[in-house]
């Protein structure tokens, strides 16, 4: 009869109803879930380490397992691991929670927001930590890391997620272009031949090529600079805010990838086309995160390698990923629990498994001679190539003003992919508004 | 239709603009099919028909459809399900090969059900988007009938000043309402994601355009019959502002349901997460998976779907009503 007669007010009986008993299935979903954790871990007389991370996917599984095990090892602590879904968010969180006085005890950060925080006395200094173990750490830590999260000769943070570029190719398209699989391109003009070759070998009938040789991201920064490295370029002078990027080696840099796709030797993807056209076997090779190795291996049905990125003059590669900071909430006992983590997690075995698990860099020395990693590379010789690159690693600059950079640069990079006009036209413009934005950093 | 048209002009005119909404139609239509069919697919499939836009998954298209290729990715997957089950059925000691359990059709739904706690971000959702659009409708109806109804001293100068807060950008705001939130107490709870919202602005201007048109005689005569502020408010004014409240709440239930970077910022418990962050777990830095994205996406616009299913007579008559003059 209501329905009938007053649609409207069904429908508003309808939805309070619908609301009442969603109310009533949250009550009864925390109740479940307040049993479960009864059976579990309980946080009892332990101290709390709240944990704001980025990880999602399969890595933020490898995260959570993690987590889960040192709650499990240990009875004084409990780390409860948030996760933010991005960096950028997460970034965002970050400086909104120190104004409101509700900083977590651990977080993910890059170098700039590093900075910012040693300069607002939010962190605490690692090297104060360090001082009272017994343990030389320090010494253990993979030597480009340590400089990574050294400022002003002080350790701040601690390496967590680093990644390196790598080189993905098909050993079945390989061997069917008369390739040796085994044998990957080492230098930007070897891999310029193998993409000529392979994209000539499955032209069709009609000049359309089945696969293209080679692959890489629209506007890709991260490569480009360490294109720009590896043809002895200079990415920016922090102190006397100059920049490099109208020079020789970064015009090299850009246009070796801008020949490549005029030839129809590579193709650029938005996102991750390029990823996915590597798994689909349209593209030969491509140049990716080592971190992209955990997304792609499930779906990829074909024999793949993972190799070096191919370099110029030098084999140089720029680091990727963040750092983590232990947070100065007037706790010691939290910053102790926060200590606690950190050590364990970067740990020999357990900083081993992490890497072997998402592939990220393992901070420690001691954990690339493992055992755990050792019989994990006896079973995928894939997992051995980045670290070969950790020799010549660098990275990125940690001005607090390098996102912006960053930015301003993928714009030209973009507008460069698109026209494919000469290097210098794109560059130098960038390297213009670059130092305008140096000349106004702060630091 | 233009006036003065032949009945064979007419037919033809009938018969163009029949065909370019249908034209519109699919072009709406086609991302959420591609969605859809997507989140019953797997990643070969999803990487194979990439280029060529196939809708259909392998398993329900019709064999004469199928191109040399996908007959092949057919057979291989044939292929690799006999193994898969001729070593499942093998004793554990006795399996050789690690072989990956070939796809089914609801593997998608099945891994966003299972790995994610949908159902709880579902809950969570359904309840805060409810709240919020019972809550904003009353209070913005609230808010428009004094503004269109009532004179007080500086009422005009306060509704600019109202409207000028809606020139701010929602990211320009996200820090400074996380930390009066914070001083509040309220970050990680429920309150941090309701309150802010049940007063919109927005919604007090829609309503009180609408309000304005209605003649100022039926207050008066109300007023003479005896009638109370709250009683006009009640009995008159919300049955006669049906359409534009149907089409607030749209609004205000779709920006709520859709709502992703401030239930991010301000919650920090699973328990706390709404359907929208859900999603963002299947994409990440370093790759996105597609199958199971598609299939929570689908799950999420479901509720959207038969929202706008119930509502969308009122939807369209609201459309047509709003820009009518006194």
């Amino acid at each position: 009869m209501l329905i009938r007669e007053q649609p409207e007010s069904a429908f508003l009986v309808g939805v309070i109803l619908l609301w009442l008993v969603t109310i009533v299935e949250i009550m009864h979903d925390d109740a479940d879930k307040r049993a479960a954790a009864m059976s579990g871990i309980e946080l009892g007389t332990r101290t709390e380490v709240v944990f704001w991370h980025a990880m999602g996917g399969p890595l933020g599984v490898v995260m959570d397992d993690l987590i889960v095990r040192f709650n499990k090892e240990q009875s004084k602590y409990f780390v409860r691991g948030v996760g933010m879904g991005s960096y950028d968010i997460l970034d965002k969180k970050i400086l909104a929670s120190i104004v409101a006085k509700s900083a977590p005890d651990i977080s993910q950060n890059y170098e700039t927001l590093t900075k910012k925080l040693i300069k607002a006395k939010k962190i605490v200094c690692i090297d104060d930590l360090l001082a009272s173990e017994t343990e030389d750490i320090k010494a253990d830590i993979i030597p480009v890391l340590l400089r990574n999260n050294t400022y002003n000769g002080r350790l701040w943070s601690f390496p967590f997620n680093k990644s390196v570029p790598v080189l993905y190719y098909n050993k079945d398209l390989f061997r069917k272009a008369g390739l040796d699989p085994e044998m990957p391109p080492r230098n930007l003009d070897q891999l310029a031949s193998y993409a000529r070759h392979i994209t000539g070998f499955f032209r069709k009938g009609n000049g359309e090529a089945a696969v293209i040789g080679f692959g890489t991201g629209k506007g890709n920064i991260w490569t480009f600079l360490c294109r720009l490295l590896q043809f002895n370029g200079k990415m920016v002078d922090e102190i006397e805010k100059k920049s490099f990027f109208d020079e020789e080696p970064a015009r090299k840099a850009l246009g070796v990838i801008l020949d490549m796709v005029e030839e129809g030797i590579a193709v650029e993807g938005q996102g991750f086309d390029h990823q996915n056209d590597f798994k689909s076997q349209r593209v030969a090779m491509i140049e990716n995160s080592i971190v992209s190795k955990v997304f792609m291996e499930a779906g990829i049905k074909f024999d793949f390698g993972v190799a070096p990125l191919p370099g110029a003059a030098t084999n140089a590669i720029v680091l990727s990923g963040t750092n983590i900071n232990i947070f100065n909430n007037g706790n010691p006992e939290k910053v102790k629990g926060a200590w606690e983590f950190v050590k364990w997690f970067t740990s020999t075995d357990i900083g081993a498994e992490w890497s072997v698990r998402t592939t990220y860099i393992p901070v420690r020395r001691s954990s690339l001679k493992s055992r755990f990693f050792l019989d994990a590379m006896k079973k995928d010789p894939n997992i051995a190539p980045p670290y070969v690159q950790l020799d010549y690693a660098y990275f990125e600059p940690r001005l607090s003003c390098w996102f912006e950079i960053r930015d301003l640069m993928a714009d030209f990079l973009e507008e460069a992919s698109i026209e494919r006009g000469p290097p210098g036209k794109y560059l130098t413009k960038m390297n213009q508004e670059i130092e305008g934005i140096l000349r106004h950093a702060t630091d | 239709m233009p006036a003065g048209l032949l009945p064979d002009m007419k037919n033809s005119y009938h018969l163009v603009v029949h065909f370019l909404l249908i034209v519109g139609a699919v072009f709406m239509l086609f991302p959420f099919l591609w969605m859809i069919t997507t989140s019953f697919k797997g990643e070969d499939e999803i990487l194979k028909t990439g280029k060529e836009i196939v809708l259909l998954p392998d398993a329900w298209r019709p064999g004469f459809l199928n191109s040399a290729e996908d007959d092949e990715r057919i057979r291989q997957t044939e292929i690799q399900r006999k193994a898969w089950e001729e070593q499942a059925a093998l004793p554990p000691a006795s399996r050789t090969k690690r072989l990956s359990k070939p796809f089914s059709t609801f593997d998608n739904f099945r891994e966003v059900w299972d790995k994610q706690d949908f159902y709880r971000y579902f809950l969570n959702t359904l309840y805060v988007s409810i709240t919020i659009t019972i809550t904003s409708l009353f209070l913005a109806s609230l808010a428009a009938y004094a503004f269109s109804f009532f004179k007080f001293p500086f009422k005009d100068a306060i509704f600019m000043l109202l409207l000028g807060t809606m020139m701010l950008p929602q990211q320009a705001l996200l820090i400074p309402d996380y930390i009066l939130l914070s001083k509040l107490n309220w970050v990680n709870t429920y309150a941090a994601l309701i309150v802010p919202w049940v007063a919109s602005i927005f919604s007090v201007f829609f309503l009180r355009q609408f309000f304005l048109q209605l003649p100022k005689d039926l207050f008066e005569a109300a007023t003479i019959d005896g009638c109370s502020r709250f009683q006009f408010y009640y009995k008159i004014l919300l049955p006669l502002s049906k359409p534009p409240m149907v089409t607030l709440g749209i609004f205000t239930f779709l920006g709520s349901w859709n709502s992703f970077v401030w239930p991010l910022i301000v919650t920090n418990d699973k328990e706390l997460r709404v359907i929208q962050v859900g999603l963002s777990y299947f994409n990440s830095e370093s790759g996105t998976q597609w199958g199971p994205l598609m299939a929570a996406s689908t799950l999420t616009i479901l509720p959207l779907v038969i929202l706008y299913f119930f509502a969308q007579k009122q939807f369209v008559e609201s459309q047509a009503t709003t820009g009518m003059k006194e």
